[in-house]
């Protein structure tokens, strides 16, 4: 076998998984809040949602480390008050992929539930129907293309989180080593060829992710 | 919408079938050794014959000195740092992270010259002086490549031979400064460097032709290590230190470029 340890695999997918949850549910509200609410401040919202986008990955890792680092009251408090170590654990990594992925998951839903025809939902209003029932039976059934193309790009996004993920969660095989970070230590210390295994995966991975997302939107499932 | 949910529930089944695996229970009981990418050699095979000896399992994490002082600073959970100089480690026992009493330098690290042929070294074994390192100013020298001096105490040795000898302004242009030193040393094994400043230690095995740099070219690198304060593995990390005491130890550090005192005062001094 070239690749000797499958941790970083295993991970990778504990991790994107659990920050894609995180996203879409987060992601939900938001990109409802911005394309269903008028509220002051709601350009400077969207605004520091896509920052992800366009920051450097350092800088946004700088940020979380020194936001939820030993150094910060946020840090300490979640430290002290509920068990929970951010930075240089798993759930660091999580917390990156979820902060890199949000936009990309904001983005295409915004647009989805954008799409959806007003009429519709307050014909259901009409019909004597609750927000919750109108949500759930005409908005999102309406909606699912972009929600699910969004969704998968998110998880592909926190798959392939590189440089936030480093800063955050660090490098510690085992433990916090995802297949990014795995492939960057490879190449490092010369081990090529597991590297190239690795890198092969990962290209097979986004090369499926695209393909499944460019099918749904253009109507195909 | 049906296959959407078929999606979603066979995503759900993979995670919760993952979820145990990919736990880090295993780890958490080990011990967590952050080595400077320099002591990679050395450390590697004191953790096989540690684990051998039936002794927790430990995590080694690699990289620069000061990357790692860094990420000790930001919380990163390493019961043992073993730095490639005093300064980092004195830097987090000020600091109150590492337990003042634990710090202990047990050898002094080299630095050398490695080239990719056609580049050659001067005839003979005598390590390099400052006349002989301007063979770097050889026009089939493109690339120099060296551990960033900011971070990584290889790279900080680096500069200051190359200054005293007098080329660090003229190698400039040359200049690539790798994260750590074995991304420098990478560098020169990728074909992308024609000449490396390493650490001798990572050269035991090496391919290419290296030479050692004369040790008054630059200050000593006291290999210094220390244990995290408070850590519950102290008593662990301490057994894994004494390793290095061993005939063993100093064997491996001998034979990987390293100075050691042959008489180390027992205690006290």
């Amino acid at each position: 076998m070239i690749v000797r340890d499958w941790f970083p695999v295993l991970l990778t997918l504990k991790v994107s998984l659990t920050a894609t949850a995180f996203t879409v549910g987060l992601g939900l509200g938001l990109a409802w809040l911005l394309a269903r609410r008028r509220f002051p401040g709601r350009h400077l919202v969207d605004a520091l949602l896509m920052q992800p986008l366009v920051i450097p990955p350092t800088v946004l890792g700088y940020y979380l480390l020194v936001a939820f680092g030993r150094g910060s009251w946020l840090g300490r408090a979640l430290e002290e008050g509920l068990g929970l170590t951010l930075v240089f654990t798993w759930r660091g990594a999580v917390l990156a992929a979820v902060v890199a992925s949000l936009p990309l998951f904001v983005k295409p839903a915004r647009a989805a539930l954008e799409s959806v025809d007003p009429h519709l939902e307050n014909a259901a209003r009409l019909l004597g129907k609750g927000e919750w029932t109108v949500a759930r039976t005409i908005t999102l059934p309406l909606a699912w293309r972009g929600l699910l193309a969004g969704g998968v790009m998110a998880f592909a996004r926190a798959v392939g989180d590189f440089g936030t993920t480093l800063m955050v969660a660090g490098n510690i095989p085992g433990r916090t080593q995802t297949v990014s970070i795995a492939i960057y230590d490879l190449v490092q210390t010369g081990n090529t060829e597991a590297a190239n295994a690795l890198v092969l995966l990962v290209t097979c991975f986004s090369l499926a992710v695209l393909w499944f997302v460019s099918r749904v939107t253009a109507g195909r499932f | 919408m049906v296959r959407a949910r078929c999606v979603l529930a066979c995503v759900l089944a993979l995670a919760g079938a993952l979820w145990p695996e990919a736990g880090p229970v295993a780890a958490a009981e080990g011990l967590t050794v952050a080595a400077a990418a320099s002591l990679q050699p050395v450390f590697g095979e004191l953790v096989r014959r540690f684990e051998a000896a039936g002794e927790p399992r430990v995590t080694l994490v690699l990289g620069a000195s000061g990357s790692l002082a860094q990420q000790m600073r930001h919380g990163a959970p390493y019961d043992l740092f073993a730095s490639a100089d005093a300064r980092w480690v004195r830097g987090l026992a000020d600091d109150g992270l590492i337990d003042p009493t634990s710090l202990h330098t047990y050898a002094l690290g080299r630095l050398a010259l490695v080239v990719r042929p056609p580049v050659p070294l001067p005839p003979g074994e005598a390590p390099l002086d400052a006349r002989a390192l301007a063979l770097l100013k050889a026009p089939q020298v493109r690339v120099v490549a060296l551990a960033n001096p900011a971070h990584a105490p290889y790279g900080a040795a680096a500069e200051q031979a190359l200054r005293r000898a007098g080329l660090w302004r003229a190698l400039a242009p040359k200049r690539v400064y790798g994260e750590n030193v074995r991304q420098a040393l990478r560098f020169l094994e990728s074909g992308n460097a024609e000449a490396a400043l390493v650490a001798v230690s990572l050269l035991a095995d090496a391919r290419w032709p290296w030479r050692s740099v004369q040790p008054i070219l630059h200050a000593p690198i006291p290999q210094t290590l220390g244990i995290a304060r408070g850590s519950p593995r102290a008593a662990a990390a301490r057994r894994f230190t004494a390793l290095l005491a061993t005939p063993v130890g100093q064997a491996l550090l001998i034979r990987h470029g390293y100075e050691v005192a042959l008489h180390p005062p027992r205690s006290g001094l």
